[in-house]
């Protein structure tokens, strides 16, 4: 099942299949159709994503060199309002009844699709099955409801829906969570900086050092990290890294007895090296600097003072 | 004699103990399921904690910096998941500022309300973490909830709250911090004037104006003395130097020399000197440490005096100090060369200046 699926559709699906079968085994109304489109949907979870045309068109949008068509499936008179709080973003709209609105999304290829839940024309996860479930889902898919139980809130979910929105809708949220969406799956700009940089990463909680190096990968940075001081002196010959990040206090080596030891390599003499610490008195940060330390960061931090900081010591010193 | 001896025979003893042994076994066998019991509840609710961790864990670093919307993480959290959610945030939060924890801010905004009620709750665990995680992630707008934790009858409460306005708060909230410090007084002194330091240079006023107000307690002043120490405040020395002027306290007046030390200029001078003279050794010491920062030539003659005539060894190893720091070192290794049982005390603060 998750063969094509990331791990948060996978959960969601199984979360919903859970409840659909508990719903089943209570005899609950309308559970046997909740559990017959969610097999559905993990049925073809194996086709595959769709690629190439959606990503770049979606790329497109995000950078402002394309228009988009927006989809609203459901009672004309309740979509109007998304209509008209979307129209600021460029996107076109489109109107279709529940029994059409397959062949229509094929027809337009939506940015958007917006889904009213239930309507006098049917029920809107029929739709969502046919268009919106993994692993086909379009760039963003809304559903919106007069009133949301959480079971449903969770099976729309499941079947492929973004968020679930209750009416009366707000325009202003409705606006930002589409552009905020938009930009977010764009595809990220190449980095600036030459890629396969090597950056060696010493710190020992499991958290601070997630956040660290997911900040350096998503700029192209080759982040190879430990959790103690000892094991990233003993690897740091074989590394050959470009800068050296050292958080202070460690298990078997600090940081700063590992920074003296790394000025002692011939390698390491002159690569920048950050301690980075929660420790905030001048004492650790003169005694940092008199060690050779090129930068001192403290934590709590944030990742853009953090990224500019490794930017600018990866940098020529001519450009410095 | 009879009946009891009717009532003892073999068979009513082995009964007897075949009751007492079943009923201990039944005891045991029970004592036995509710420790399974309690044993399943437990790694039940670690593997349904871990399941949601681990729901949440793709998204929360592409939220919290910026790459996806914090609505991907929210649509993951179910209401009733409010707590351990806001526990998981928390985690987050001691670790980041800026941008960062103003998203982390915005993913628990729709789950604090939870922990108001929890902010009063009778167990003093409970009050805390609520107290913390509002802190965190919930100032300025829970500021009521948690300025009012300072006068919590739990010591441990009053100081989560006081580190969470301090540092999630800066110095906007140092002045109901301050008027609450006193509660503090069996705390490491370097410990709290180390955390209200942390709010960075905006302190510097509120803590001058604790420095001088008599409304606070010396304990407090004295803080506050420190802190502008550790911060190097440098209008706090005209503050202190005024203050010196008039009788104090022994350890205000010990905690303004060691201010004066640091940050004072040679106009101070004059409001350190008495102290030379001072009977309690103490501020003698830390009245020559003041000499070494803002003192003359002629002070240079009264420290080498007191060097090899104080009475208190302490006094002689800073008046050493001080002469160094003034530039004297010749006339302190002349003093090392000297015959006299102080002498060595010179070789000795020589000998630590070369060896760094």
């Amino acid at each position: 099942m998750s063969g094509h699926l990331d791990s948060h559709a996978v959960w969601l699906l199984r979360r919903a299949l859970d409840e659909a079968r508990s719903a089943v085994a209570r005899g609950e109304a309308g559970a046997e159709r909740r559990m017959e489109r969610l097999q559905r949907v993990v049925a073809r979870a194996g086709d595959g994503p769709p690629e190439g045309d959606t990503r770049a068109a979606l790329d497109a949008l995000a950078r402002g060199t394309a228009a988009g068509s927006v989809l609203l499936v459901g009672e004309e008179v309740r979509l109007r309002p998304v209509a008209a709080a979307l129209d600021p973003l460029g996107l076109t709209p489109h109107y279709a009844g529940f029994p059409g609105a397959e062949a229509a999304w094929r027809r337009i290829a939506p940015f958007l699709t917006v889904i009213t839940l239930e309507d006098t024309g049917g029920d809107g996860r029929d739709v969502l099955v046919d268009i919106a479930g993994p692993p086909l889902p379009p760039p963003l898919c809304l559903i919106i409801a007069r009133a949301l139980d959480p079971a449903t809130r969770w099976e729309c979910l499941a079947l492929g829906a973004t968020r679930c929105l209750t009416e009366p809708l707000d325009p202003t949220e409705l606006a930002i969570l589409t552009a905020s969406y938009l930009r977010s799956r764009a595809s990220p700009p190449p980095p600036l900086q030459r890629p396969e940089r090597r950056i060696l990463l010493a710190e020992d909680d499991a958290i601070t050092a997630r956040l660290v190096v997911h900040l350096l990968e998503r700029k192209g940075f080759d982040v190879h990290h430990f959790s103690d001081g000892q094991a990233a002196m003993d690897a740091a010959e074989a590394i050959d890294a470009d800068l050296v990040i050292l958080d202070v206090n460690m298990p078997r080596l600090d940081g700063f007895t590992a920074l003296a030891q790394l000025r002692s390599l011939h390698r390491y003499a002159h690569r920048p090296i950050v301690l980075f610490t929660s420790y905030d008195r001048e004492e650790e940060k003169v005694r940092a600097f008199m060690l050779g330390a090129n930068d001192y960061i403290t934590k709590p931090f944030s990742g853009g003072e953090f990224l500019a900081r490794v930017m600018r010591l990866l940098e020529p010193a001519s450009a410095r | 004699m009879n009946g009891g001896l009717l009532l003892w025979s073999p068979e009513s003893v082995l009964a007897a103990a075949l009751v007492t042994i079943t009923f201990l076994l039944a005891v045991t066998a029970g004592f036995m399921l509710v420790a399974l019991g309690l044993r399943f509840k437990n790694a039940h609710r670690a593997a349904a904690w871990a399941r949601r961790e681990a729901a949440w864990d793709p998204l929360i670093v592409d939220v919290a910096h910026g790459l996806r919307p914090p609505e991907d993480l929210l649509a993951l959290v179910d209401p009733r998941e409010a707590l351990p959610f806001l526990e998981y945030l928390l985690r987050y939060a001691r670790r980041l500022r800026g941008p960062e924890l103003t998203v982390l801010h915005r993913l628990a905004e729709p789950f604090l309300p939870r922990l108001v009620g929890r902010a009063s709750h009778r167990a003093q665990p409970v009050r805390a973490l609520a107290v913390q995680a509002l802190g965190a992630l919930g100032l300025p707008p829970y500021e009521d909830v948690v300025i009012a934790a300072l006068d919590d009858p739990a010591p441990y409460v009053a100081l989560v709250a006081c580190k969470a306005l301090v540092q999630g708060g800066g110095d906007r909230y140092l002045e109901p911090v301050l008027a609450r410090l006193h509660r503090f007084d069996h705390l490491r002194g370097s410990f709290l004037a180390a955390m209200l330091a942390s709010t960075g240079p905006g302190a510097g006023p509120a803590l001058r104006r604790a420095l001088v107000e008599a409304p606070y307690p010396v304990s407090v002043r004295i803080i506050a003395a420190r802190t502008l120490m550790e911060m190097h405040d440098l209008p706090a020395a005209d503050v202190a130097a005024d203050l010196l002027r008039h009788p104090q306290d022994r350890e205000l007046a010990a905690a303004l020399l060691r201010l004066l030390a640091q940050v004072g200029r040679p106009e101070h001078r004059p409001a350190a000197r008495p102290y030379l003279e001072d009977e309690d050794f103490v501020l003698r010491a830390m009245a020559c440490r003041v000499m070494g920062a803002v003192g003359t030539a002629e002070d240079q003659e009264v420290l080498a005096r007191m060097l090899f005539g104080d009475a208190s060894r302490w006094v002689a190893i800073n008046a050493a100090h001080a002469l160094l720091v003034m530039g004297g070192q010749v006339r302190l290794r002349a003093l090392a060369g000297a015959a006299h049982e102080r002498a060595s005390l010179a070789a000795q603060v020589l000998a630590a200046v070369h060896h760094l």
